[in-house]
C-alpha cells in the first residue's frame, strides 16, 4: 500500500506546498492539478477517495479529498474570489502570501489581518454548480460503487471506517442510512487537537447554529440525517424547511455546491460529472448568513439578496457541503461495472470490450429469455424491449433527434401491478430510471418542467430534469378518466415534447428555453397510449401468473448475480458503440423500400423506413455488430411486419367486439 | 484604508482637475455646434438632473478622454459630473444649487464593452459597460439617506453628515453609523426635514435566451439604480444598461470569505424593443448583399430548399413558409382598417407527413414564434382571456398565444381539434390583427398581428382521394379564406420520389457529425451571437458565426449534384431579418398581371371539372397574390415587385388552390398510373403557362425597348390599394358584357325621340303611358324607327335629367 495519507487527508497542505514553491509565477495552479492527476492515475487510486455518494458528510473529514458523482442541477452566477491575498500582522508588520483557491474562507491567523488593498492580491473567477446525485440512480449502482470504496478506503480513513463498520450489515447503505450512535473516536479527538482554529470555529458554530455542528453530540446529527432523508430539514430558527431541489420526489443523498475553477464552460446543465475536490463544511458559512440579516442597516447589499436567495445560495454547510473541484470529468455513463471512460485508447479498456464482445451472443440470448419471462412469455415484445433499452440519441438533424426509440407497450394487464413489477426488473438492469405513474392527480399536481424562481434565484427542478440515458417508464394503466387542469395539460404537453423532440422547455417565466435531453421512454398502457411513441408493441401474454408478485420476484432470484451484472454491462456498453451503414447495404435498402412501396404503398411510408432503419440499427448493435448487414435488415423488416400484424389483429378484435 | 489613499490622492487631484477641465471643454461647445449646451438648457427647463452624453461625440472631440472614461470609470465619471455641475452653475446658478448632484448618462457605441451578463467578466471591473438582458427581478424602491442633519438640544449645535456607500462613485464608503449622540454623549435629534434622501433600487437582469449557448443556463447580474433611474423598468422588459461594473468585497460579519459580489451601477437605462433581433456586423450585411446579388436568379429557390433540410421534398410548402417568414407589406388604410401583410398557411394531410416537424422548424427559425396546439390550449386559449386572481379577486387580462406572437408566427398544431370558441375568435385575429375583449367589465383591444402556420388532419383521419378537398378539410369557408395558402400534404406514390425519400432518410441515419459528441445537441435555436464587432478576440468566432453555406458533407447531403448548396441556418436567419425590412412596391406591369391572373383563377374554377378547389377563391385571393409576390421580391431584396415575383406567387397559388379529385372506377382500375397522369396533366398545364409567360415576357421586353421603359412605382400605398379593392365587386364577365353593349345615342336622335315622346303624351292626354303602346305610337309613321335598345337608352337619359320616370314599363311625365 502506497502512502496516500497526505494528499487524501489534507490536500490543502499539498496545495500550500506547491504554492510556496512556485509563488512568483502563476503556474502553480497548473502544477496542482497535474499533481493530483498523477496521483489519481495510480492503481485504483480513484477508489481510495471516499465518495460523498456513499458516506454521509459528517463521517468525512473536513478539507479532505472526496469524490462525488452527480448531476448539474443548477448553475449559479460566477463568483469572484481572491486567488492570492496577503495577510499582515499589525504588530510586527510581517506580510504573508496565501492562496484563496479551493477555500470558502480566506484563512487568516488570529493575530493577522487581510490586506484588501495589497498589490499582490489577484482576483480570480470561479463557477458554482448546484449538484445533486444522479436522479433515479439504481440501488445496484450505489451498492457496487460503495463496495469498491469500502474495500480500500476503510483502511485509510478512520471516519469512513467507523461508518462502514456501522453499516456493514446493511444491504443498500447509501439509500437509507441511520447511523448508530457512536462515541467520538480517539482519532477525531486527535484531529481536533491538531486544528485548534477549527475547534474554535466549531464551538462558535455550536453556539449559534446546531445544524452546523460536525463533531459535536450525536443528537443533532441524527436529526439532521433523518430530516435530510425526508427531503427537508428543520433549521434552528424555524424558517420553512429547505428544499434540496431534487428533480425526483423521494430522492435522498447529499446535494452539493460544487465550485469549479477551470473549464466550466464545457459543463452544461444536466451533465453527469465525477468531481474530485476538497470538501468544505466550514460551519462559519452558515452562521454568517443567519447573523447578517439583523445587522447593518446601511449595508448596500442588504436589499439585493432576498432571504430566500440567501438560503438557497448559502445553505448550511452541513446540509449542502461545498466541494472545491481539483479535477472534474463528464461521465459517459454511471455504470460502475464498466471502465469509466471508454473512448480512450487504453489497452485495458480495449481488452475489457473485446472480452465482453466475445461472449455477447450468449448474454443476449439469456437476456432475451429473461425479458421474455418478464413480459409474460412474449418474445417479440422482449426483443423490442432490448432494442429500446440500448437506444440513445446519437445525433440531431436540425430539430429531429436521431436514435430515440420510444416503445409503447400496449395490452398490459390492468390491475395486476404488472407495470410496477416490470419497472422493478428494469431498475435492476439500467443505471438510472424513474417510474412515472400517470394519474389525473399526479398529472395535475406534480412539477414536470423545471422553472426559474427569481426570488430565490434558482432553477426549481422538475420531474423531467433527468440525466442522459435515464430510463423513464410511464405507466398509463393506472390513468382514470377525469379533468386535467392547466398544469396537467402543460405536463402532458411536456411529456409529448420530450418523447417527440427529446427536448424540455424550461420555464423562465418571461420566456422558455429549450434544453435537449436523451431519455429512454417506455410507456405501458392498456390500449394505444395518449402519448406519442415511435413504436407500439402489443403485448400478447402467453402465461397469466396467478400471483404476479411471486412470479416476478422468483424471476429475479433465479438470475445469478454474475449473470445480472453481465446484463447490466451489456445494456450500458452497447449504447456506446458506433454504428455505420455501408454503401452496398444502403443501395439494397433503397431498392427494398421502393419495391415495398410498389407492392403496398399504403402501409410503407418514409416514417416506416425511418423506424425500420432504427430497428435495424439497434438490432445490429444488440448482436454486437457495428455495421448493418443484409440479414439484419431482413430481420428488422420481419420484426416490424410481425409487430404490425399484431397491431392489425388487435384492431380487428376490437372491431369485432363493437 | 482611507488613510492609505491620501498620499496618492494629491497626485490624483491634479489629474482629476485636468479631467474636469476636459469635460467642461466638451460640454461648453458653443463655438462648435452647441449640441450639449442646448442639451443642458433642455435639461434645466425639463427640471432634470441627468444629462445623456453620446460617447461617440466625446470620442470625436477627445479620444483619449473617452477611452479613459470607459476604462477608469469612477474617477472620470466624478470629474465629468463635477464638470457638469460647474457648467450648469454657469448657465443657471440657482438651478445648480437645487440639486446635490448632477448625473451623466452615457449612450453610443461601446465596442467590446457592449456585453451580455455572460460575457461580463472580471476584466471589465471598474469599466463602463453596456449590458443587455431581461429584467427578472426588481426590488422595492427604498429611500437612502444622503445627508442627515442632527440638532443637539444641549449644545444647540447642528451636525451634518454625508453618507456614501459602495454603490456610489466615491471610492470610500463613509462610516455607516447613524449618529444618535455627539462626542460628549449628548443626545441628538434628527432634523428629518433637512436631511436629504435619494431613491434606490436594485434589479437583476438576465441574459437573453437567444444569446445563451445551448445547454447553459442563462446568467444574471445585479444592477443598482439610483435617483431618477428607479422604476424605469419592470420585470420582463428587455433593457440595455450602461453603468460601471464594480466588485464589492464580501466582508460579512467579521470574517472574510475571500469572495466578491459584483454589481453594475447604472448611469443610463434604455428599453429595448420587444423584438428579438439578431445582431449583425458590417461584414454580415456585406455577405448578405453579395449573396442576394450573386444569385439573384434562383435565390428564392435556394433559400426555400435550405429550409428544414431534414425534410425531403415539399418544395412548394417550403417556398410558402419562406414567404411567410418574409411576409408581405402591411397597409393601414385611412379609415383605420388594416390590410395585413402576414401570410397564413394551413397544412392538411395524412398523419406522419412531417407536418409537425415543419412547424417545429419554423419555431426555431422565426425570430418570434409561439407554439400551441388546438387541443392543448386550455384556459387562456389562443387569443386572450379575462381571469380572476384567486386571492385578490382582481380581474386580469391574460394574453393567449396569438397575442404573444404579435409580429411573429403562431404555430398551431392539430388545428382541426380546436374548440369552436377559439375558432370563432381566430376569425377576427387573422384578418384584423387584433383581439377585442369585452368581458367581465374589461374592454380591451390587443394587437396580434401574427402569421398563422397551422397543421390539421383531414376530417376522416386520412385524406380521402374520392372526396373533394372541401369535404376532406371540413372547415367553414370563412375560416379557410383567411388562409393565404392551403396545402394538402399527401403521401404520394412514385418510385422516383420514393427513391429520393429513402435516399434522404438513409443519409440522415448514416450521418454523424465528426465534431459532435455523444448526445450533444446541435446549437439550434440558441446560437451565441457576438455583440461587439471591433474586438479582436471575437473575429475568429465571427467568421465561424456567419457561414453562408452549411459545410458540404457527402454523406449527409448526397453527392454534389446540381447546385444544391444548403444555406446555413444562422445565415438564413440574418438574411430573413434583413430582407424583411424591405418594403417592395408593385410595378404597373405586375399589378395588371396579377389582376388578370386573378380573374383567370376565378373562371378556372368552373372550367376544370376534375380539379376541385381547396378553398374558395375570393377577393382575399387577390390580396394573397400581392402578398406572396411581395414576399418573393423581398427574398430577392428587390425594391419593386416584378413580373417574376408575380409569376412565382401565382405558381404557389395555383399549386395550393387546386387539387384533383379521383373518380372511383378509374382509381380501381389502375391506381398507380392514374397518379402519374395527374402529374402529367399538371406538367402540361405548367408548361402551357410557361410558354405563355415567356411570350408575355418577350412582349414586355420589346415594349420596354421601344419606349424607354420606365418602371413606374406605386410609391404610395394608398394609391395601390383602392385598385385592389375595386376588383372584387365587378366579376370579369359582367364588366366585359357591359362594355360591349354600351350604345351611345347621338344628340339629334335623342332630340327626335324627345319630340316624338312629347307627341305621344299629347295625343293620349295622359300623364303616363305604357312602354309598349308608346313604342308603337312613336314608330308608327317614323322613317327611322327607334329600336328597343335605343328607346331604353334614351329613356334612361331622360330619367337622369329628371324629365320622366320609368316604372314597370310605364312612363310617367314629370
Amino acid at each position: 500500500m502506497p502512502c496516500v495519507g497526505d494528499w487524501l487527508n489534507s490536500p490543502l497542505s499539498i496545495v500550500q506546498g506547491i504554492f510556496a514553491q512556485n509563488v512568483p509565477n502563476s503556474d502553480w495552479e497548473k502544477k496542482v492539478t497535474e499533481y493530483f492527476k498523477e496521483k489519481l492515475k495510480e492503481n485504483n487510486a480513484t477508489n481510495w477517495v471516499p465518495s460523498l455518494n456513499d458516506v454521509p458528510v459528517h463521517y468525512l473529514k473536513p478539507n479532505s479529498l472526496v469524490k462525488f458523482r452527480c448531476m448539474v442541477q443548477d448553475m449559479f452566477d460566477p463568483e469572484f474570489y481572491m486567488g492570492v491575498y496577503e495577510t499582515v500582522d499589525p504588530n510586527t508588520n510581517a506580510r504573508v502570501l496565501h492562496f484563496g483557491k479551493y477555500r470558502d474562507v480566506a484563512e487568516c491567523g488570529p493575530q493577522q489581518e487581510i490586506d484588501l488593498n495589497s498589490s499582490q492580491t489577484v482576483t480570480l473567477e470561479r463557477q458554482t454548480f448546484y449538484c445533486v446525485p444522479v436522479p433515479g440512480e439504481s440501488a445496484w449502482v450505489k451498492e457496487i460503487s460503495f463496495f469498491d470504496c469500502k474495500i480500500i478506503c476503510g483502511f485509510l480513513n478512520p471516519q469512513c471506517h467507523a461508518y462502514i463498520s456501522a453499516s456493514q450489515a446493511r444491504v443498500s447503505p447509501s439509500t437509507s442510512y441511520t447511523p448508530s450512535r457512536h462515541k467520538r473516536s480517539y482519532e477525531e479527538d486527535e484531529d481536533m487537537d491538531l486544528h485548534p482554529s477549527k475547534q474554535k470555529e466549531q464551538h462558535m458554530g455550536k453556539s449559534c447554529c446546531s445544524g452546523g455542528d460536525i463533531h459535536g453530540c450525536v443528537e443533532p446529527k441524527r436529526l439532521e440525517t433523518e430530516a435530510s432523508a425526508g427531503h427537508h430539514v428543520i433549521s434552528p430558527n424555524c424558517s420553512p424547511p429547505l428544499d434540496l431541489n431534487f428533480p425526483l420526489p423521494g430522492e435522498k443523498g447529499p446535494a452539493c455546491l460544487v465550485k469549479v475553477y477551470e473549464n466550466w464552460e464545457s459543463f452544461k446543465v444536466n451533465d453527469v460529472l465525477e468531481v474530485f475536490g476538497v470538501l468544505s463544511v466550514d460551519p462559519v458559512l452558515s452562521i454568517v448568513n443567519s447573523e447578517e440579516r439583523d445587522s447593518s442597516t446601511l449595508d448596500p447589499m442588504e436589499c439585493m439578496d432576498t432571504a430566500e436567495e440567501q438560503r438557497v445560495h448559502s445553505p448550511p454547510a452541513s446540509l449542502v457541503p461545498r466541494i472545491h473541484v481539483i479535477l472534474a470529468q463528464k461521465l459517459q455513463h454511471i455504470n460502475p461495472l464498466l471502465p469509466a471512460c471508454l473512448k480512450e485508447e487504453e489497452s485495458k479498456t480495449c481488452e475489457f470490450v473485446s472480452n465482453f464482445m466475445s461472449e455477447l451472443s450468449p448474454v443476449r440470448a439469456e437476456l432475451l429469455g429473461f425479458l421474455t419471462h418478464a413480459l409474460l412469455g412474449d418474445s417479440l415484445a422482449a426483443e423490442y424491449l432490448i432494442l429500446h433499452l440500448i437506444s440513445t440519441v446519437y445525433a440531431r438533424r436540425d430539430v429531429l433527434p436521431l436514435g430515440k426509440f420510444t416503445v409503447n407497450l400496449s395490452g398490459c394487464p390492468r390491475n395486476s401491478a404488472f407495470a410496477e413489477h416490470l419497472y422493478r426488473l428494469i431498475q435492476q438492469l439500467v443505471p438510472a430510471s424513474y417510474h412515472l405513474r400517470m394519474s389525473i392527480e399526479s398529472m395535475n399536481h406534480s412539477r414536470f418542467i423545471p422553472h426559474k424562481d427569481y426570488t430565490a434565484n434558482r432553477l426549481v427542478s422538475g420531474l423531467l430534469q433527468l440525466a442522459s440515458n435515464t430510463s423513464l417508464l410511464i405507466d398509463e394503466t393506472q390513468l382514470e378518466q377525469g379533468q386535467l387542469d392547466t398544469a396537467g395539460v402543460h405536463n402532458v404537453t411536456a411529456l409529448g415534447n420530450l418523447i417527440t423532440w427529446q427536448k424540455v422547455d424550461y420555464d423562465f417565466n418571461y420566456h422558455q428555453m429549450e434544453f435537449p435531453c436523451n431519455i429512454n421512454v417506455l410507456i405501458t398502457s392498456e390500449g394505444r397510449s395518449l402519448l406519442p411513441s415511435d413504436c407500439q408493441v402489443h403485448l400478447q401474454p402467453q402465461i397469466i401468473p396467478p400471483n404476479m408478485e411471486e412470479y416476478m420476484s422468483s424471476l429475479l432470484t433465479a438470475v445469478l448475480p454474475s449473470v445480472l451484472n453481465k446484463f447490466r454491462i451489456y445494456l450500458s456498453l452497447l449504447r456506446l458503440l458506433d454504428y455505420s451503414i455501408s454503401d452496398e447495404v444502403t443501395k439494397a435498402v433503397e431498392e427494398d423500400f421502393v419495391e415495398m412501396r410498389k407492392n403496398n404503398p399504403e402501409s410503407v411510408t418514409a416514417d416506416d423506413l425511418h423506424k425500420m432503419l432504427l430497428v435495424a440499427r439497434f438490432l445490429s448493435l444488440s448482436a454486437g455488430q457495428t455495421t448493418l448487414s443484409r440479414e439484419r435488415w431482413l430481420r428488422a423488416k420481419q420484426l416490424e411486419a410481425l409487430r404490425k400484424a399484431r397491431l392489425q389483429q388487435q384492431q380487428c378484435v376490437n372491431g369485432n367486439e363493437l | 484604508p482611507g488613510r492609505m489613499a491620501t498620499p496618492a490622492g494629491g497626485l490624483e487631484d491634479a489629474e482629476l482637475r485636468e479631467a474636469q477641465r476636459d469635460y467642461l471643454d466638451f460640454l461648453d461647445d458653443e463655438e462648435d455646434q452647441g449640441i450639449y449646451q442646448s442639451k443642458v438648457r433642455d435639461m434645466i427647463s425639463d427640471n432634470q438632473y441627468r444629462l445623456i452624453v453620446n460617447i461617440n461625440d466625446l470620442r470625436r472631440k477627445n479620444e483619449k478622454r473617452a477611452s479613459r472614461l470607459l476604462s477608469n470609470a469612477f474617477e472620470e465619471l466624478i470629474a465629468f459630473q463635477r464638470a457638469l455641475k460647474d457648467f450648469v452653475a454657469s448657465v443657471d446658478a440657482t438651478y445648480a444649487k437645487q440639486y446635490e448632484d448632477f448625473y451623466i448618462g452615457l449612450e453610443g457605441s461601446f465596442g467590446s464593452k457592449h456585453v451580455s451578463p455572460r460575457t461580463l467578466t472580471a476584466c471589465f471591473l471598474s469599466c463602463i459597460v453596456c449590458v443587455e438582458g431581461i429584467v427578472t427581478k426588481c426590488s422595492l424602491v427604498r429611500p437612502k439617506v444622503v445627508r442627515s442633519v442632527h440638532y443637539c438640544p444641549a449644545t444647540k449645535k447642528t451636525i451634518e453628515r454625508r453618507y456614501t456607500d459602495m454603490t456610489s462613485l466615491d471610492a470610500f464608503p463613509s462610516s455607516s453609523i447613524y449618529p444618535t449622540k455627539d462626542e460628549e454623549n449628548n443626545p441628538l435629534e434628527t432634523e428629518f426635514g433637512l436631511s436629504v434622501y435619494k431613491d434606490h433600487q436594485t434589479i437583476t437582469i438576465q441574459e437573453m435566451p437567444e444569446k445563451a449557448p445551448a445547454g447553459q443556463l442563462p446568467r444574471s447580474v445585479d444592477v443598482v439604480l439610483d435617483d431618477d433611474l428607479v422604476d424605469r423598468v419592470k420585470p420582463g422588459d428587455r433593457i440595455q444598461v450602461v453603468g460601471t461594473y464594480r466588485c464589492l468585497p464580501g466582508k460579512k460579519g467579521g470574517y472574510t470569505s475571500g469572495t466578491f459580489r459584483t454589481i453594475l451601477i447604472a448611469c443610463h437605462v434604455k428599453q429595448m424593443s420587444k423584438d428579438v433581433r439578431p445582431l449583425y456586423s458590417a461584414s454580415d450585411v456585406a455577405k448578405i448583399k453579395r449573396f442576394s446579388k450573386s444569385r439573384s436568379k434562383d435565390i428564392f429557390d435556394q433559400l426555400a430548399r435550405s429550409l428544414a433540410p431534414s425534410i425531403h421534398g415539399h418544395e412548394y410548402i417550403k417556398k410558402a413558409i419562406l414567404c411567410m417568414l418574409l411576409g408581405g407589406v402591411e397597409k393601414i388604410l385611412e379609415n383605420g382598417s388594416r390590410i395585413r401583410g402576414d401570410i397564413n398557411i394551413l397544412l392538411i394531410g395524412d398523419p406522419s407527413v412531417a407536418k409537425s416537424q415543419l412547424l417545429r422548424y419554423v419555431l426555431c427559425t422565426a425570430p418570434r414564434a409561439i407554439p400551441t396546439t388546438g387541443r392543448g390550449s386550455s384556459g387562456v386559449g389562443l387569443t386572450a382571456a379575462v381571469t380572476t386572481d384567486p386571492e385578490t379577486g382582481d380581474r386580469r387580462l391574460e394574453a393567449g398565444a396569438m397575442v404573444l406572437a404579435d409580429r411573429g408566427v403562431v404555430c398551431i398544431d392539430e388545428f382541426d381539434k380546436m374548440s369552436d370558441i377559439d375558432r370563432t375568435a381566430i376569425h377576427e385575429v387573422m384578418e384584423q390583427g387584433r383581439v377585442t375583449i369585452a368581458k367581465a367589465g374589461i374592454q380591451a383591444r390587443l394587437n396580434s398581428r401574427c402569421s398563422v402556420l397551422a397543421a390539421a388532419n383531414p376530417v376522416y383521419g386520412r385524406y380521402d382521394q374520392y372526396k373533394t378537398p372541401m369535404e376532406n378539410i371540413g372547415m367553414q369557408d370563412s375560416l379557410l379564406s383567411r388562409f393565404d395558402l392551403l396545402f394538402i400534404v399527401l403521401d404520394q406514390m412514385d418510385p422516383e420520389q420514393d427513391r429520393e425519400i429513402s435516399d434522404h432518410v438513409l443519409r440522415m441515419h448514416r450521418y454523424r457529425n465528426p465534431n459532435e459528441q455523444d448526445g450533444d445537441a446541435m446549437p439550434l435555436g440558441s446560437a451565441v451571437e457576438m455583440l461587439a464587432t471591433d474586438d479582436p478576440d471575437f473575429v475568429q468566432e465571427e467568421e465561424q458565426d456567419l457561414q453562408v453555406y452549411e459545410k458540404h458533407d457527402d454523406l449527409l447531403h448526397g453527392p454534389n449534384r446540381r447546385k444544391e448548396k444548403v444555406v446555413s441556418m444562422e445565415f438564413m436567419r440574418k438574411y430573413i431579418h434583413v430582407a424583411k425590412m424591405i418594403k417592395p412596391v408593385l410595378t404597373e406591369e405586375s399589378a395588371s398581371y396579377i389582376a388578370e391572373e386573378y380573374s383567370r383563377l376565378r373562371s378556372q374554377n368552373e372550367m376544370d371539372s376534375d380539379m376541385a378547389r381547396t378553398s374558395p377563391i375570393t377577393a382575399r385571393t387577390l390580396e394573397t397574390l400581392i402578398r406572396l409576390s411581395t414576399a418573393h421580391a423581398k427574398a430577392r431584396m428587390n425594391k419593386t415587385v416584378d413580373m417574376q415575383d408575380a409569376e412565382a406567387a401565382l405558381e404557389l397559388v395555383q399549386f395550393a388552390y387546386f387539387k384533383k379529385v379521383l373518380e372511383k372506377e378509374k382509381k380501381r382500375r389502375k391506381p398507380a398510373e392514374d397518379d402519374s397522369e395527374t402529374e402529367k396533366e399538371d406538367d402540361q398545364e405548367t408548361k402551357d403557362k410557361e410558354e405563355r409567360r415567356t411570350r408575355r415576357r418577350k412582349k414586355a421586353r420589346t415594349e420596354g425597348e421601344e419606349g424607354s421603359y420606365d418602371p413606374y412605382d406605386f410609391s404610395d400605398a394608398e394609391e395601390e390599394m383602392p385598385q385592389v379593392q375595386a376588383h372584387p365587386p365587378k366579376t370579369p364577365e359582367a364588366s366585359g358584357a357591359g362594355e360591349g353593349k354600351k350604345l351611345e345615342l347621338a344628340e339629334p336622335r335623342l332630340k327626335a325621340f324627345k319630340a316624338a315622346l312629347l307627341e305621344v303624351f299629347k295625343a293620349s292626354h295622359a300623364q303616363s303611358v305604357g312602354l309598349k303602346s308608346m313604342m308603337e305610337s312613336i314608330n308608327r309613321d317614323n322613317p327611322e324607327p327607334f329600336s328597343a335598345a335605343e328607346v331604353k337608352v334614351a329613356l334612361a337619359h331622360m330619367q337622369d335629367d329628371n324629365q320622366i320616370m320609368v316604372s314597370d314599363d310605364i312612363i310617367f311625365l314629370i
